[in-house]
């Protein structure tokens, strides 16, 4: 997906991203080193499985817990 | 017997509501803030692309989603000094709904949760999950047959029946609100397999004054059979303007027209508040649109070709034609149209969105 980057705020780069230029504020840090107001940026997507499966256990603990809380009541 | 009926029950219900608004009129500027007893008031508030509805009489209020992550709807409940809410309803994990709840559960307190409970791995869920956690509010698991009073206002859960649906949409909390003789029917984002699944529970039971569309009006939802069975006489849409997924979706507003539902969108008329007596209801919005119905139909002797094509049966070329042939006495009259007849006229008159208008000069 094509990005641009329209200008720089504070520790921000300001991203405009995809047909629709939706905008996203990301940390310099993130972006290459090289990186300046105008440059256009290819942005690609990867599946984090291991995120996501963390993600989901961390969640459904989070609903077990309450569940249990209601039964306790 | 039973149309006979209803319509004795609209009469009635006519009258109410001018009674109704009489004393709106004496008691207006008494109390902008609280609500009369014996009234409720159920607010579409405008979210943009996404959902959230306060329902308040004098004693209670509940909320039903949130919108996205800010505080709109905070700052909505703070302006008519809303102060605790007896329920929130999280009808599904998506961030258009369960977003904006997040400040509301900091800020306000609030008695009990009530949650689909299937696991969703954005932080916005975290999130949300975390503050009920923390402020140790009451966590329900929506099932159907549950039930909650609060005055005379009855709220029954029609969807999910545990374990709900994985896929978030269909495990949305469908929620029949009863007051007296005026109900409501809120139906998150729940998509057609979860509205068979509904119609096979509950079929008889589902008929409701007033109709939240499901899923912002896309296609995904509201069947014609479903429609048919709920016979609403008001249907709202909560909606962002200029949303870049095309809801409401054309066939959605052609099955409301086909039933003659009267419709309001957030959209278009902002925030829209219902109030009621149990008996008569009226509708108030924050923007005056100046046609609220026909909002959706076309005109067959104005309208232009990418209207008309809209139509049933009438593509490029029967939309020229139709525009040669002008003007139309009636819809019959469309006959006259190659290609067009009277068991496509029949079709065009089901579908509810082509009526006869006057000419333009």
């Amino acid at each position: 997906m094509r990005a641009v980057i329209d200008r720089f705020e504070e520790t921000y780069a300001v991203v405009l991203v995809g047909p629709q230029e939706v905008e996203l504020h990301i940390t310099k840090e993130e972006l290459p080193p090289e990186s300046k107001e105008g440059s256009v940026l290819s942005m690609g997507f990867s599946l984090d499985i291991q995120g996501e499966v963390q993600q989901r256990k961390k969640v459904s603990s989070l609903l077990e817990k309450l569940k249990r809380k209601h039964l306790e009541t | 017997m039973l149309n006979e009926g209803y319509g004795m029950h609209k009469m009635i219900r006519i009258m109410s509501l001018m009674v109704l608004l009489l004393l709106c009129m004496l008691t207006l500027g008494a109390s902008v803030e609280s609500v009369q007893d014996g009234y409720v008031e159920v607010h579409f508030i405008d979210v943009g692309q996404g959902d959230a509805i306060l329902i308040r009489s004098a004693n209670h209020a509940v909320l039903i989603d949130g919108g996205n992550r800010n505080t709109t709807v905070l700052d909505y409940l703070s302006s008519l000094g809303v102060q605790k809410l007896d329920l929130v309803v999280g009808t599904h994990a998506h961030a258009d709904h369960i977003g904006g709840l997040i400040p509301v559960l900091e800020q306000l307190p609030v008695h009990e949760v009530m949650d689909p409970a299937v696991v969703h791995t954005s932080k916005t869920f975290e999130d949300y999950l975390s503050v009920i956690d923390r402020k140790n509010i009451r966590f329900t698991v929506a099932d159907t047959g549950l039930k909650r009073s609060y005055g005379d206002m009855l709220l029954h859960v029609l969807h999910p029946t545990q374990p709900a649906a994985t896929d978030l949409n269909n495990s949305s909390i469908v929620i029949r609100l009863i007051y007296h003789k005026i109900s409501f029917l809120f139906t998150g984002d729940a998509e057609q397999v979860s509205e068979r699944a509904i119609l096979e529970r509950s079929g008889q039971n589902l008929a409701s004054t007033i109709l939240k569309v499901g899923h912002h009006g896309s296609s995904t939802s509201t069947s014609a059979e479903f429609l048919s069975q709920v016979r609403p006489e008001v249907a709202i849409i909560s909606v962002g303007e200029g949303n870049t997924y095309g809801h409401p979706h054309d066939l959605v507003i052609a099955r409301l027209a086909a039933q003659h539902v009267d419709l309001y969108r957030t959209d278009m008329h902002g925030h829209i508040i219902i109030r009621t007596d149990g008996n008569a209801f009226m509708i108030e919005s924050q923007k005056a649109v100046e046609v609220t119905f026909p909002l959706y139909r076309i005109g067959i002797n104005s309208a232009d070709a990418s209207q008309l094509k809209k139509i049933v049966h009438i593509d490029e070329v029967r939309a020229r034609s139709l525009i040669s042939l002008r003007p139309f006495s009636s819809l019959e009259d469309l006959a006259r149209i190659p290609g067009i007849g009277p068991s496509r006229v029949r079709d065009i008159i089901q579908q509810g969105l082509a009526y006869v208008d006057e000419e333009e000069d």
